[in-house]
């Protein structure tokens, strides 16, 4: 974490040196330039003819320029002597006549020489010259940047120690864990896939907890009257508890499917196998099952057979257990858009304050817990693949009593 | 006949359908109906005909012969 911090910190300030330092070649590169002394010869050329030969004229005339350039001057003889200034005076350039001329750093700053076509030596101050200046902002910029930087590095990398500290939460069986979502940059885009990912999480575990919680419940239930039934066939053997025991046997079986079918549909979002299934077939076979009518045209929907198939077992299974014994009818047919799968009992019905529910995991209804059948799974298996199908199924009463689920395909199929 | 239906398991044959497939058997007396020959097979595959498993009448479509394993 801290290294990461440092890291970005280093690299702000190795850019802001870089920047330092090209300017400062820049500039060297541009003083060592052999033409920029043939251009300050020209200077000095044009100066001299605006300079008079000497007396008062020559006093006014450099502060004139010195006016004009906002510099201190000062002319000097070919014998380093002073012949007039303009502002304060300045010491004459030491050394060889050509080393003199250009700049050259001088107690009160730095100072451009020129020699005049004459012998004579110009020589002009810039208060503040361009080189001290230059190099003070260099300093300037870097020390700002390099306060800046901390507190722009600290940003960027609060929030991801942050991020990290929610993940280990996480990690560490806090499900609840979220992080605030702050600015739209890619900080805040991993702190929202973080909180999704969270909350997807926390939900599936909520529901895997749920199905283990009732699985264990309705597992019970049938192993307790198999118990039962081995002890009562201890003392006499009766071939009813036999059947009893086949049953519940049976009914395990079922359970533990269903639970791995819901199971699984919660972990996967996608189908696994998309077929072409013939629905009219699928439904009459089936509906073969419970006796049920089947009519209809031939449709084909695509999709899972598989899990089709456990959807239309699963309406048939729901109107034999609920419809009282009484007819079972199912179609498939065109619907105003895609293909429609009724299935319908004579049954008593659902009530009206419960239909909002039976689709929910592990809802029963008032009458199912009175008989104590079923753990609630089954519609809401049947809407769980029908929404894997992009399928949508409801409810409606039967005419005039009884039940009807309607299941409506898409017309162009799951994907 | 058994051989049509349950070379297209798991999809509805209409009578139609049915007969186009088995005009090319040259099958004697093929006159009759296809649903005397279809409770016939029913009568030797099935194991109760009454409420058969195997070949399953889908009313006003046809016949489908189930796909399903167990």
């Amino acid at each position: 974490m801290s290294r990461l911090y440092f890291r970005i910190y280093l690299y702000f300030l190795l850019i802001v040196v870089s920047f330092a330092a090209i300017g400062t070649v820049g500039w060297l590169a541009y003083t060592h330039d052999d033409r920029r002394l043939d251009r300050i010869d020209a200077l000095g050329r044009l100066m001299a003819e605006s300079l008079p030969e000497d007396g008062a004229g020559l006093t006014s005339g450099l502060e004139r320029l010195a006016d004009g350039f906002h510099v201190n001057l000062a002319l000097y003889g070919p014998d380093m002597t002073l012949i007039a200034s303009a502002g304060s005076p300045l010491p004459p350039p030491p050394g060889p006549a050509q080393q003199r001329r250009g700049w050259r750093r001088t107690d009160v700053g730095p100072v451009l020489s020129f020699r005049l076509p004459d012998e004579r030596w110009l020589l002009a101050h810039v208060p503040w010259g361009p080189r001290g200046y230059v190099f003070q902002l260099f300093v300037a910029l870097v020390v700002l940047s390099a306060i800046a930087a901390w507190p722009l590095a600290w940003a960027i990398t609060r929030r991801l120690e942050r991020l990290r500290k929610r993940a280990d939460a996480l990690g560490a069986g806090d499900l609840g864990a979220r992080v605030e979502v702050e600015g739209w940059d890619e900080v805040a885009a991993l702190a929202a896939s973080f909180n999704r990912a969270a909350a997807r999480i926390e939900s599936l575990v909520s529901v895997q907890r749920t199905l283990l919680a009732s699985a264990s419940h309705e597992l019970r239930t049938p192993l307790a009257r198999i118990r039962v039934a081995i002890e009562l066939l201890a003392t006499a053997p009766r071939p009813e508890l036999r059947e009893r025991i086949e049953r519940d046997v049976v009914q395990l079986d079922n359970l533990i499917d269903e639970l791995l079918l819901a199971s699984r549909l919660q972990i996967t979002e996608a189908l696994e196998v998309s077929e072409s299934v013939d629905l009219l077939a699928l439904t009459a076979e089936e509906g073969a099952r419970v006796g049920a009518v089947v009519t209809g045209a031939a449709m084909s929907v695509s999709g899972d057979r598989r899990l089709l198939r456990h959807l239309v077992r699963n309406l048939f299974e729901n109107a034999r257990r609920h419809g009282a014994g009484t007819a079972i009818e199912a179609s498939v047919g065109d619907g105003d858009a895609g293909v429609v799968l009724h299935v319908c009992d004579r049954g008593p019905g659902v009530p009206e304050r419960e239909r909002e529910r039976i689709f929910d995991p592990f809802y029963r209804t008032a009458a199912m817990r009175e008989q104590a059948t079923g753990v609630g799974l089954g519609l809401h298996l049947v809407k769980t693949i029908a929404e894997r199908h992009r399928a949508t199924v409801g409810y409606r009463p039967n005419e005039p009593a009884g039940s009807c689920f309607v299941v409506r395909f898409p017309p162009d199929g799951p994907r | 006949m058994l051989y049509v239906l349950a070379s297209n398991a798991g999809r509805v044959m209409s009578r139609d359908q049915l007969m186009d497939r088995l005009r090319g058997e040259s099958l004697e007396a093929f006159d009759r109906s296809i649903d005397v020959h279809v409770s016939r097979i029913r009568a030797a595959i099935e194991d109760d005909p009454h409420h058969p498993r195997r070949i399953i009448t889908v009313r006003g479509a046809g016949y489908v012969f189930t796909s399903e394993q167990d």
